[in-house]
């Protein structure tokens, strides 16, 4: 009984699920239908869409995809290195910690966009500025929650883990970085969506390839399909990403 | 095989600063601990009791005084204490849990694993090797850290109110259980309550803590034999002499 009406509760839910859907579509193409100016029916973005990707114009859509996630994936996976050991190092070192500190309490408030000028003439405009900025905007929040989770550890694995006879190396490794784990993977997640909102920015100012340099050129030849395709695609990717990175957190975090 | 004697606490006074306030919290503690005894120590709750076992532990240090054994600074390496609140490493399964003190002490992988599930057999935990500790229930997370305390190898166990979170049964099933290990594997305890019949069902000895700041009140040996019953005439009679001076010395409350 309970079974069958758990199912029941279930596919309701779906069913809602699916309705929230069908209302955007239809809200889409009453508002197309009547104003052609404002957007593109639905049925025409996905065909200009199958364009974009079959016979390209120039640069494909998935050329630009792949450029924009190139630069996430390069900057994101650099900005975790350095920013787990950046945090470590702030948890772990008095030293280090009241050095560093100030500096980067100073540049932290600092949106990562507004380093696209200072980058830009130091790096000029080629890949590295984009990779710059993107890792900037992802290296603050995965410093920031190592850091919190070090400092947030229950004290009470520290006293067992000196009980149980680590040294302070043992104490870092085995005790202190696993038990700060969860904060660390909730920093990299943030840092993930952060990074992929950076890229976008980046290209939209500095690019000759990427999603954020499409939604600009669309703007400016007035190709409002292009712009809601580029946007789709943005926020389908980020959607995509944070599910597999939840997968990926329940396979190397199971506690 | 004990290679610890008796360990002497010597003069351990302890305050901590409250808000620019200084409160005395232990105040010229001196005690022994016998070789391969089971010491309790009792007392009600904010007496210090913790304060003092980490002091012993290490884990704290005294504002004076000392702990000596054998002549000479007692060494960490010879004790290992159990918490109330478990304190397994969450991100470990119970098996990698009771591994940990002799992964730190460099045992070798496949030796360290065998002796991991011999401890876990000894707490009666076959089969729950490769569970993590949010699986399993209170009593058997307290059972995992007593594995881990007992994989240490060390003369001395402190245990700090280990069965104070669990049910009346759970805690009647650990006590026993507790007693059969200690019993097959001899070892230095002192152990933490504020329940005197877990006190006189354990201990060889009972050093009753009390005033503030906290001095040693009183000290009761007991003799009756193991296993003990609980509503046996000897049990409930040193039950209710504890019961009574204690009361009598403003131990107990209420």
């Amino acid at each position: 009984m309970t079974n069958d009406g758990e199912k029941m509760k279930k596919a309701l839910c779906a069913v809602i699920s699916l309705l929230s859907v069908l209302t955007i579509l239809v809200f889409w193409y009453m508002i197309s239908w009547k104003n052609p100016e404002l957007m593109p029916t639905p049925v025409e973005t996905l065909k200009q869409m199958f364009e974009m990707i079959v016979n390209p114009t120039g640069v494909s859509l998935f050329e630009h995809v792949a450029a924009s996630f190139t630069r996430v994936f390069i900057a994101y996976f650099s900005a975790t290195l350095a920013g787990v050991l950046i945090g470590v190092a702030f948890g772990w070192s008095e030293i280090f910690r009241d050095f560093v500190h100030p500096i980067f309490e100073l540049l932290r408030p600092i949106p990562p966009i507004a380093w696209i000028p200072i980058i830009v003439i130091w790096f000029g405009i080629g890949e590295v500025s984009k990779i710059a900025i993107v890792f900037i905007g992802a290296f603050v929040p995965i410093v920031v929650n190592t850091y919190s989770g070090m400092m947030q550890m229950d004290p009470i694995y520290e006293k067992a883990g000196k009980v149980i006879g680590a040294n302070r190396k043992e104490m870092l490794l085995e005790i202190v970085i696993p038990a700060s784990f969860p904060h660390i993977l909730a920093g990299m997640k943030t840092a993930l969506s952060q990074s992929w909102a950076c890229v976008i920015a980046a290209e939209m100012i500095v690019a000759q390839k990427g999603l954020g340099y499409l939604i600009v050129r669309s703007m400016e030849s007035g190709n409002m399909g292009n712009i809601l395709i580029s946007i789709f695609f943005i926020s389908g990717i980020s959607a995509l990403l944070s599910y597999l990175f939840n997968k990926l957190e329940a396979i190397i975090c199971p506690w | 095989m004990s290679v610890v004697g008796d360990i002497c606490v010597r003069n351990i006074s302890k305050s901590f600063n409250n808000n620019g306030k200084k409160i005395e919290v232990l105040k010229d503690i001196n005690f022994e601990i016998h070789k391969n005894e089971f010491l309790v120590l009792f007392g009600p709750g904010q007496c210090g009791k913790s304060v003092l076992m980490e002091i012993i532990a290490n884990i704290s240090e005294p504002d004076s005084g000392e702990i000596m054994c054998d002549g000479k600074k007692l060494r960490e390496e010879d004790l290992c204490m159990v918490f109330q609140r478990y304190a397994l490493f969450p991100w470990k399964t119970c098996l990698k849990n009771v591994e940990m003190p002799m992964k730190f002490k460099g045992v070798s992988k496949e030796k360290r694993e065998e002796k991991a599930k011999e401890y876990l057999k000894l707490v009666e935990l076959e089969g729950f090797e490769n569970s993590y500790p949010r699986q399993i229930s209170g009593g058997m997370k307290q059972r995992v850290a007593i594995a881990r305390a007992y994989a240490k190898e060390c003369d001395i166990l402190l245990f700090d109110e280990p069965f104070g979170a669990l049910d009346a049964q759970t805690r009647y099933s650990m006590e026993k259980e507790l007693i059969k290990i200690w019993q097959s594997e001899k070892k230095t305890v002192v152990f933490i309550t504020n329940n005197i019949e877990e006190a006189v069902y354990l201990a060889d000895r009972i050093i009753i803590l009390g005033g503030s700041p906290s001095s040693i009140t009183e000290e009761f040996k007991i003799e009756i034999p193991r296993p003990r019953n609980r509503s046996d005439q000897a049990f409930l009679a040193i039950r209710k002499e504890i019961e009574n001076r204690a009361v009598h010395s403003d131990i107990v409350s209420g």
